[in-house]
């Protein structure tokens, strides 16, 4: 194993130099696994979002203001990884906390990731880094992502590779950098879907450190056989490209000609309201989980002597947050402040309800619902550069609904648009990852219509 | 709230109660121990990024168990929020509390002079981390914090305005603790109780003054009597009194301005999402319910009842659950009200002489008991029981075999004392003329003769009685 | 091109929703005098200063714009009737996940104190608590 990691771990070098996917490279811990790999993924190597805890490694969830600190403990994923055998081999670049749909939000003097299709076009965000290296690299590899509004499905639809996302609390989050507690979940990106269930099965299951995380029963079979399939009539409107609606079209009329079944379905109040909802909720939780980092006890920090305890933490976290951080724990801020809390935090809280129930009716007939993952490919870094926060935002309409509800769900490469990966998006009802895997896999069996 | 207040004075407390579990409220680290600094720790106490909180299982049972106890309405379903504030002390820059539905609401307490003091709420939170500063408060340039007590377990208990006076106060206070220590969940020993409180009075209007960080009932009361001359003083003046929040500085007894209302923190309530819903149901209230012991004021009122005991022994035999423990074993073999009388005259007296609690005794019921009989059947003199006490406290013995050893037993037989009090009368007649005649002082000399004779052995007691019933 | 299909995209949620404003205006930043949330710079210096956070003046100016078009945006919630709806505070609620009041291993003093320079006796040195 250790020639092989070595091997590996070169080639990530390389990768790094052209692509940025990486904000740490773990040599000599990658090296020490593969002294001791064990089944049952031996050979496995993996790459880790950088909010994600690994002892002793640099863990900043892509910010400076986290620049050098190194955890005392694993995340129980990772501690679940390592006891598998698989070898960590680095720390994937993100947007900063997980602010963000193009991993263009970067922390402070971090370079941007790179599609790996054009270098002139984004990863998609927020676990950019993640799905770039899935896509590049040349190993065996998965890489252990991080989901809250759509990052793991985005970027996944923008580089071509699998990216699937758990039920909420499949998965324990102690030692996640939090985002937003009630949204956060972790997944796993690869380059084929049979990649997945392996990985899945080490990762998830009750953690007593984690008191959401969910106590059912770790057991991802399915035999559905023939699907009732929803497609989601919302995400074909005007404003998705055109061309990739018609590979999303190619499937569904294959997916008929193979005996499954596909339905227009509709989810009004998703659309309408997921955006905000999202937002809200989301950032009314992440601006109090960042209210942690103010100079004390670790991370950044000056002399403070002398200075008043208000002056100083908001030295430090205005000198080391970026601007779209500023800008979340600004919005969150506000929609929980004595005032507007009802109209805005109480209110995302209850619409999030009823988003649920939406997804929960359509569940009651169909086994999964489709759409495509992002409404365009991937644009260019200077295409980026001229939208406005708001039109940021709505890049996340397609995937707010599946993460506001918890549900599993998954981005799967169906072909290119201009030689660039489009994704079609498939969610299922909770617990229900066996039969998402199963259905992606039909989909991956479909094959391509591109030329 | 009801604004409708009359009274001169008008006092409500908000107390922070540390509970007796072995860890924190979140996390795995013991919450006593080790004093040395930053030595009881952990990523989850320490706010480090990833940690996420996990309920004690035990600080839930023990506050709900409170709540039970002052009859609050416990809640069905206990939902924490996440309080959010900037302070060094705190690990998270947010302290996870309860905003929303707090585990207990309303509730009452009753004052040692009957009166009722109603309960507003009661609430799990967690402890900030201790500050502390190389100089004084105003002097240093940092100051230097600990998170050993960060997240211990607290219950918050806020009072309606009710109380009357700082003594009311002090009153409240002492009645709490025999609830808290009776139910086994604050351990006087070791844990921290820490006071704020809301004080108005009439002359003023009743604008509301909030006086923080007061530790201990002694200082509560110190503080208040403080706050309300102050307040008096300015009112006096004609001078408007601010709605404030003030500090309390123990070494100098005055309160001092720590902050204006309108600079006060936008909190920024959020549910906390990392905990998930714990139901209440009633298995868990029954199952608490049954776990409760009979508290002070029942045991006061049952003592008053049942034994006749006076009511001021009554209440020193009950409000302290381990003197309580002790006098009902003794009185299974002697009279109550003598145990009563005398357990509080002279056992507290050397407890407090000696500076020591009753969980320091280093005898128990069994020696009491030989002691109070003997006291009981007059075998020994008062000055000899004081003196056995005393030695009881150094280490325990049999009193009883004590008293024969050193000869100490008082003559308390009835026949031998009718005929030393017969000799007596027979040698002293005027004595006897003149006490007939009223003077009492001529009892006690002929009282004084038959300890003479007895070479003090007699029990004066019984001879004084003897002697009024003879010469009649 | 991606940006025109995003701007498309705007434009029909906000369309599909029948918001008043002309979405024009907001995508080209220009300020709105109606403002029914009197979200001005006042009030964003009083969240950053809720937050600790200390702004240069543009990034006041832009993050008071963001923040009106944002929640300009945002007010099509009232447009959802939630009266009799319950909140929801996680998508899949695991109830009753509690621990047990055993000890676990603690880190040590040095472990505790080894990320900061800030430290002083086994103390962690922090700022000034009065003004």
């Amino acid at each position: 194993m250790i020639r092989e990691t070595k091997k590996v771990l070169e080639e990530c070098k390389k990768i790094q130099e052209e692509y940025f996917y990486f904000t740490a490279i773990c040599e000599e811990e990658a090296l020490l696994q593969a002294e001791t790999a064990n089944d049952p993924l031996r050979g496995l190597f993996v790459s880790v979002k950088d909010c994600l805890c690994v002892k002793g490694v640099e863990s900043a969830a892509g910010s400076r203001i986290l620049k050098g600190y190194q955890p005392l403990f694993d995340a129980t994923v990772i501690k679940r990884l390592k006891d598998a055998g698989a070898i960590i081999i680095g720390k994937t670049a993100q947007d900063e906390f997980g602010f963000g749909s193009f991993n263009t939000n970067v922390g402070l003097n971090v370079p941007i990731p790179k599609n790996p299709l054009d270098r002139e076009r984004v990863t998609g965000g927020s676990s950019g880094g993640g799905a770039g290296l899935t896509r590049k690299a040349s190993f065996n590899h998965v890489a252990i992502t991080e989901s809250t509004g759509g990052s793991i499905e985005s970027p996944a639809a923008f580089c071509g590779v699998v990216g699937f996302c758990p039920t909420y609390g499949r998965v324990s989050r102690y030692g996640l950098i939090s985002y937003a507690d009630s949204l956060d979940k972790i997944g796993i990106m690869s380059k084929t879907v049979s990649e997945i269930k392996p990985v899945l099965e080490i990762i998830s299951g009750y953690d007593e450190k984690d008191a959401t995380s969910l106590k059912e029963k770790v057991d991802f079979t399915a035999k559905t056989g023939k699907f009732k399939i929803g497609i989601i009539k919302e995400s074909l409107t005007k404003g998705v490209d055109a061309e990739i609606k018609k590979k999303v079209q190619w499937r569904i009329n294959k997916l008929k000609d193979n005996g499954h079944t596909v339905e227009e379905v509709s989810l009004p109040i998703t659309f309408a309201y997921g955006i905000p909802a999202y937002y809200i909720i989301s950032t009314s939780e992440a601006s109090s989980n960042l209210a942690r980092f103010c100079g004390l006890r670790y991370g950044q920090e000056s002399n403070l002597k002398n200075k008043t305890f208000n002056v100083y933490f908001a030295e430090i976290r205005s000198q080391h947050f970026n601007e779209e951080s500023k800008r979340r724990i600004i919005l969150g801020t506000f929609a929980r402040m004595a005032g507007y809390r009802d109209a805005y935090y109480i209110k995302a809280t209850k619409v999030r309800t009823k988003i649920i129930d939406e997804y929960k009716q359509l569940f009651k007939k169909y086994d999964v619902l489709i759409s495509p993952t992002m409404p365009v490919v991937a644009p260019k870094f200077s295409e980026v550069k001229k939208m406005t926060p708001l039109e940021n935002y709505l890049m996340d309409i397609l995937t707010v609904g599946p993460n506001l509800a918890g549900i599993p769900h998954a981005s799967i490469p169906i072909g290119k648009v201009n030689n660039l990966p489009v994704g079609l998006m498939a969610n299922t009802d909770h617990l229900q990852e066996g039969k998402l895997l199963e259905f992606l896999q039909i989909i991956e069996d479909l094959g391509d219509d591109s030329p | 709230m009801n604004n409708n207040f009359t009274a001169e004075i008008v006092i409500g407390l908000e107390i922070h109660v540390q509970l007796n579990t072995k860890t924190k409220l979140f996390c795995g680290c013991p919450s006593q121990g080790s004093s040395e600094p930053n030595t009881r720790c952990c990523p989850i106490c320490l706010g480090h990024p990833g940690s996420r909180p996990v309920l004690n299982k035990e600080a839930l049972q023990l506050a709900a168990k409170f709540c039970l106890a002052v009859h609050s309405n416990l809640a069905s379903q206990l939902i924490f929020s996440r309080k959010s504030y900037f302070y060094p002390d705190m690990s998270k820059n947010f302290q996870i509390t309860q905003f929303e539905e707090p585990l207990g609401a309303g509730g009452k307490i009753f004052l040692k002079s009957g009166k009722e003091i109603g309960l507003i709420r009661a609430h799990l939170e967690e402890d900030p981390a201790s500050l502390s500063y190389p100089l004084s408060l105003k002097q240093s340039s940092y100051c230097l914090i600990d998170y050993n007590r960060s997240g211990n377990p607290l219950i918050e208990i806020v009072t309606r305005p009710e109380l009357a006076s700082p003594e009311e106060a002090r009153d409240f206070l002492n009645q709490l603790i025999s609830i808290l220590t009776y139910l086994k969940i604050f351990d006087v020993n070791n844990g921290i109780i820490k006071a704020d409180a809301n004080i108005s009075i009439r002359e003023s209007g009743y604008i509301r003054v909030e006086i923080k960080n007061i530790t201990g009932f002694k200082e509560l009361e110190a503080a208040l009597i403080s706050e309300i001359a102050r307040q008096k003083q300015l009112a006096s003046e004609g001078k408007k009194i601010q709605q404030e929040t003030r500090g309390w500085d123990s070494n100098t007894n005055t309160t001092h301005l720590m902050r204006t209302k309108e600079t006060e923190a936008d909190y920024g309530y959020i549910i906390e999402p990392d905990l998930p819903i714990i139901d209440i149901d009633t298995e868990f209230k029954e199952k608490l319910q049954l776990e409760i012991p009979e508290l002070a004021q029942e045991k006061i009122k049952r003592y008053i009842r049942t034994y006749q005991l006076d009511p001021v022994d009554a209440e020193v035999m009950a409000i302290e659950l381990e003197l309580a423990e002790l006098f009902e074993k003794v009185i299974a073999q002697v009279k109550p009200q003598l145990a009563a009388k005398w357990m509080r005259k002279e056992l507290l007296r050397v407890l407090n002489y000696n500076k020591k609690s009753i969980r320091d005794l280093k005898f128990n019921e069994l020696e009491l008991i030989e002691l109070l009989t003997l006291i009981e059947h007059h075998k020994i003199s008062d000055t000899t029981a004081q003196k056995i006490i005393e030695e009881l406290m150094v280490k325990a013995f049999s009193p009883k075999e004590y008293v024969a050893k050193n000869k100490l037993e008082q003559i308390s037989d009835d026949s031998e004392l009718r005929q030393f009090c017969r000799k007596i009368i027979s040698e002293n007649k005027t004595a006897v003329e003149d006490y007939k005649s009223g003077n009492e002082k001529s009892l006690n000399f002929l009282v004084g003769q038959v300890m003479k004779l007895s070479k003090g052995k007699a029990s004066p007691q019984m001879v004084s009685e003897l002697m009024k019933e003879i010469i009649k | 091109m991606a940006l025109g299909l995003v701007r498309t995209l705007v434009r029909f949620w906000s369309g599909a929703l029948f918001l008043p404003l002309s979405l024009n205006n907001i995508l080209n930043n220009i300020l709105i005098t109606d403002n029914p949330m009197h979200i001005d710079k006042e009030l964003t210096k009083k969240i950053a200063k809720t937050a600790r956070l200390e702004l240069t003046n543009s990034e006041l100016e832009q993050f008071t714009l963001d923040l009106q078009e944002i929640v300009k945006a945002f007010s099509v919630l009232d447009q959802i009737d939630v009266a009799k709806t319950e909140s929801s505070f996680r998508p899949v609620e695991q109830k009753n996940n509690l621990r047990e009041d055993k000890e676990t291993d603690c880190l040590t003093q040095e472990e505790v104190l080894k990320f900061t320079k800030n430290n002083r006796d086994g103390f962690f040195i922090g700022p000034k608590t009065v003004e």
